[in-house]
C-alpha cells in the first residue's frame, strides 16, 4: 500500500518537505565518538563494572572465606604459642640463667593410670626428687629420673 | 547479542557496529552516512530542527552504547533505528513539555488552524502549514502517521517500532488522517483547485 498513490490528500501531505542533515552533524558525532573512545580507559575504571556468572562469584566468595577462615585459625594457633620467661638458679652458686621456655596457653591436664598399681606401688612414682632449687613459676624442676617399662599381664616373662 | 561471524561480509550493519563498538571510527562513520539521512527525517517530523540534530547525535552514540540490545534476528537496523528515534523524541518531550498529550484518545488536536493557516497562508508555505498541522496532532497519532505516510513502513513494522498491535496502528492512523483533513481541508481543496491537469 503506497500512500502517495491512491489519495489526493496524500498527495497533500507529501508536501511537507524535510530540510537536508546538517553537513556539520559529521564533524561533531565524530569528534564526540573520538573523545568517548580516548576517554574509555578511565571511565571504565571510575565507573565501569564485571559482569561475573552467578556461579563463578559464588564460588569466588566462597573461597575467600576459606582463606579468611585459614588465615585466622593460622594467627590464632600461632598466639597460642607464646614465650615464657623464666629465671632459673643453675647448680652452680649464685649463677642465675634467664631461658626462654614454650608454653601453651591452654590449660593440659594429663593424668597417668596406672594399671598395676596394686603389685608395685613402691615404684609407682617415675621421678620425684624434688629440687631444693628455686622453682620456675611454682613449678618444681626434676633432678633425677627414674624409668619403668609399664607392660600389660601378658607380656609379662614368666 | 551481537556476535561477529567471521563469515560476515564487510560492510553489513552488523560488522560495521562491530568494529564501531571496538573503536574502529571510519566503521562508525560508514554506519553513520548510510543511517543519518533516515533518522535525521524521522526525528525532524517528531519534534523540530534543533531537537532533531541531538536526537540524531544521540541515536547514534546510544547505538554504541547499547549494541548488545540491536538483535539481526529480530529486524534490521534501520527498523531498530526507527524505534530509538522514537524513544528519544518521547524523552525530549517528556523533558520539555511534560504536558504534551502523548495519547490518542482526544478526539481534537490542539492545532487551530485559522490563526496558523492565515499568516502561513501569505507566506505560501504549503509545507509549513501541514508542518505546524502535523506537530499539533497526539505524539501516537504523529508517531503512527509519520512511520506511515513518510517514511512508507508497513503495519506491522509500525506495530513493532511502536510496540502496539496492528489494529492500534490502523486507529491511530485513521484518527490522525481525519484530524488532518478536518484542519487542511481548506488548503487542500486550493491546491487541487490550482494542481496543472
Amino acid at each position: 500500500m503506497n500512500p502517495h498513490d491512491k489519495d489526493p490528500f496524500d498527495k497533500f501531505l507529501g508536501q511537507w518537505k524535510v530540510p537536508d542533515t546538517p553537513t556539520h552533524l559529521n564533524n561533531a558525532i565524530s569528534k564526540v565518538y573520538r573523545r568517548r573512545f580516548e576517554q574509555r580507559g578511565w571511565r571504565w575504571f571510575l565507573h565501569g563494572g564485571l559482569r561475573i556468572p552467578v556461579p563463578f562469584a559464588l564460588a569466588g566468595m566462597a573461597a575467600v572465606a576459606l582463606i579468611a577462615f585459614f588465615i585466622g585459625r593460622n594467627q590464632h594457633s600461632a598466639q597460642s604459642h607464646a614465650q615464657a620467661s623464666v629465671e632459673v638458679q643453675s647448680q652452680h652458686a649464685g649463677e642465675i640463667q634467664k631461658v626462654e621456655v614454650p608454653v601453651y596457653r591452654d590449660r593440659v591436664v594429663v593424668r597417668i593410670r596406672y594399671r598395676d598399681q596394686r603389685r608395685n606401688a613402691a615404684s609407682r612414682v617415675v621421678a620425684v626428687q624434688p629440687s631444693a632449687q628455686p622453682s620456675a613459676g611454682g613449678y618444681q624442676f626434676v633432678t633425677a629420673l627414674t624409668t619403668r617399662i609399664i607392660r600389660r599381664d601378658h607380656e609379662i616373662p614368666n | 547479542m551481537l556476535i561477529l561471524d567471521q563469515r560476515m561480509p564487510e560492510d553489513t550493519d552488523e560488522h560495521l557496529l562491530y568494529q564501531a563498538r571496538l573503536g574502529n571510527e571510519s566503521c562508525f562513520m560508514v554506519l553513520f552516512e548510510r543511517y543519518r539521512d533516515i533518522v535525521f527525517r524521522l526525528a525532524y517530523r517528531l519534534t523540530d530542527e534543533h531537537a532533531a540534530e541531538d536526537i540524531t547525535q544521540d541515536c547514534f552514540l546510544g547505538l554504541l552504547g547499547h549494541a548488545n540490545h540491536f538483535d539481526p534476528a529480530k529486524g534490521s537496523l534501520r527498523t531498530y533505528l526507527y524505534g530509538a528515534v522514537r524513544n528519544l523524541a518521547r524523552k525530549h518531550y517528556w523533558l520539555h513539555q511534560g504536558d504534551v498529550e502523548l495519547d490518542d484518545e482526544s478526539e481534537d488536536p490542539s492545532f487551530v488552524a485559522e490563526p496558523i493557516a492565515a499568516r502561513l497562508l501569505l507566506q505560501h508555505e504549503t509545507s509549513e502549514l501541514i508542518h505546524q498541522a502535523v506537530v499539533a496532532l497526539p505524539l501516537a497519532q504523529r508517531e503512527a502517521l509519520v512511520l506511515f505516510q513518510y517514511e512508507e513502513l508497513s503495519l506491522s513494522e509500525i506495530a513493532t517500532i511502536l510496540a502496539i498491535d496492528v489494529g492500534t496502528v490502523k486507529s491511530r492512523l485513521h484518527r490522525a488522517r481525519s484530524h488532518l483533513r478536518k484542519t487542511l481541508s481548506p488548503y487542500f481543496e486550493r491546491s487541487i483547485i490550482h494542481e496543472p491537469t
